[in-house]
């Protein structure tokens, strides 16, 4: 029997893997805020540059 | 800025963007003197790789003129002329300081994508899809380079761009390939294909000794350039059967090295031959299949 739901061990390594980058380089590595061509992202201020920038970031906010 | 943006197969359009911005300590930002295009680029606009999104800005082989730095910055200044690495390595984790730069995990900040696919991650490229990281490319006016210090060389005066441009990407592609070939002293190396990457191959294969480099493509210019400029014996894969030609030239035993250094969409029957199989089906057969080696 599995305790948790396998999407929590994917959060939970994706948080490791972050705090690994801080550790390495003191700073996490993102694209967050760079440009694009999409339209949608330069009209709107908050800046999220792809559809997988966006599901980190709601990644962040669910371990909030 | 204005920027080269990726919008479906086939479909690029140069586009008007927001200009980059510092978004950590460590990165800098480069107005673009030259961004070549790439082999690579071809299977971004062809459909190849996935996770591209409408909206990227592709390119990832150039070099410029650094404009802004982050506080963490400390070997690059203002007014430098630098060529970039395609690649981004950290400096910091365990393959780069192994110099698998390739390999670092820490600079594709989607590594969740390719360890999904893959089962392990790459390390970051530009505008080379979200699953490389999702980095806008070079085809702009402005870009934003992560791990300036390290992945940004300064060039040497007098030294042009043109010629610098090429260190970006297709110096060390056909370098690379040279050295995994592991070329010895008196070595017959045959290349296939006379690009930007074919000719770094061959230069490499003779500074490692090869005795004799065969550049094998189709196009007049190229051959011309591959005899004249790289000291290369050439041959024409439209017109010779290229397996019957190597094995003439080399008293029968073929090359003892072979490079592969042909883009995906320039396959042509040049270079595979189609050939009935006992079955009665139509099989491909590629003509590499010589290769004592190949890379």
């Amino acid at each position: 029997m599995k305790l948790f739901n396998p999407a929590f061990a994917q959060m939970i390594k994706q948080d490791l893997r972050r705090f690994k980058q801080l550790l390495e380089t003191g700073e996490i590595t993102t694209i967050k805020g760079q440009p694009s061509g999409r339209k949608s992202e330069q009209q709107s201020d908050k800046k999220s540059s792809s559809n997988y920038a966006e599901a980190d970031e709601k990644h962040e906010s669910a371990m909030l | 800025m204005k920027a080269l943006c990726y919008n479906g197969v086939g479909d690029l359009r140069t586009e008007q963007v927001p200009d980059p911005t510092i978004l950590n300590p460590k990165d800098a930002i480069l107005r673009v003197i030259l961004s070549s295009v790439c082999g690579s680029d071809l299977h971004l606009l062809n459909g190849y790789v996935p996770t591209m999104r409408e909206g990227d800005i592709i390119g990832h082989e150039f070099m410029g003129e650094v404009v802004e730095t982050g506080s963490g910055v400390k070997k690059l200044k203002k007014g430098d002329r630098v060529v970039v690495c395609s690649i981004l390595g950290c400096g910091e984790c365990q393959y780069c300081q192994d110099t698998q730069w390739a390999l670092c995990d820490n600079s594709n900040p989607h590594a969740w994508i390719p360890e999904k696919v893959y089962g392990d991650l790459p390390a970051g490229i530009f505008g080379y899809s979200h699953a490389f990281g999702g980095y806008a490319g070079s085809h702009a006016d402005y870009i934003r380079v992560p791990y300036a210090d390290l992945g940004c060389f300064v060039i040497p005066e007098g030294l042009p761009d043109e010629a610098a441009v090429f260190a970006s990407d297709a110096l060390p592609t056909g370098f690379m390939a040279a050295d995994l070939a592991d070329i010895q002293p008196g070595n017959v190396v045959a290349i296939w294909g006379y690009g930007g990457v074919g000719q770094m191959a061959i230069q490499r294969a003779f500074l490692l000794g090869a005795s004799r480099v065969i550049a094998i493509d189709r196009e007049p210019d190229r051959l011309r350039m591959a005899k004249d400029i790289s000291g290369a014996e050439v041959l024409d894969f439209s017109k010779v059967d290229v397996q019957e030609a190597l094995r003439e030239m080399t008293g029968g035993r073929g090359p003892d090295r072979c490079i592969d250094c042909v883009g995906m969409e320039a396959v042509s029957e040049g270079l595979v031959r189609r050939e009935k199989a006992r079955d009665g089906a139509a099989r491909w057969r590629v003509s590499i299949r010589l290769t004592s080696r190949r890379v």
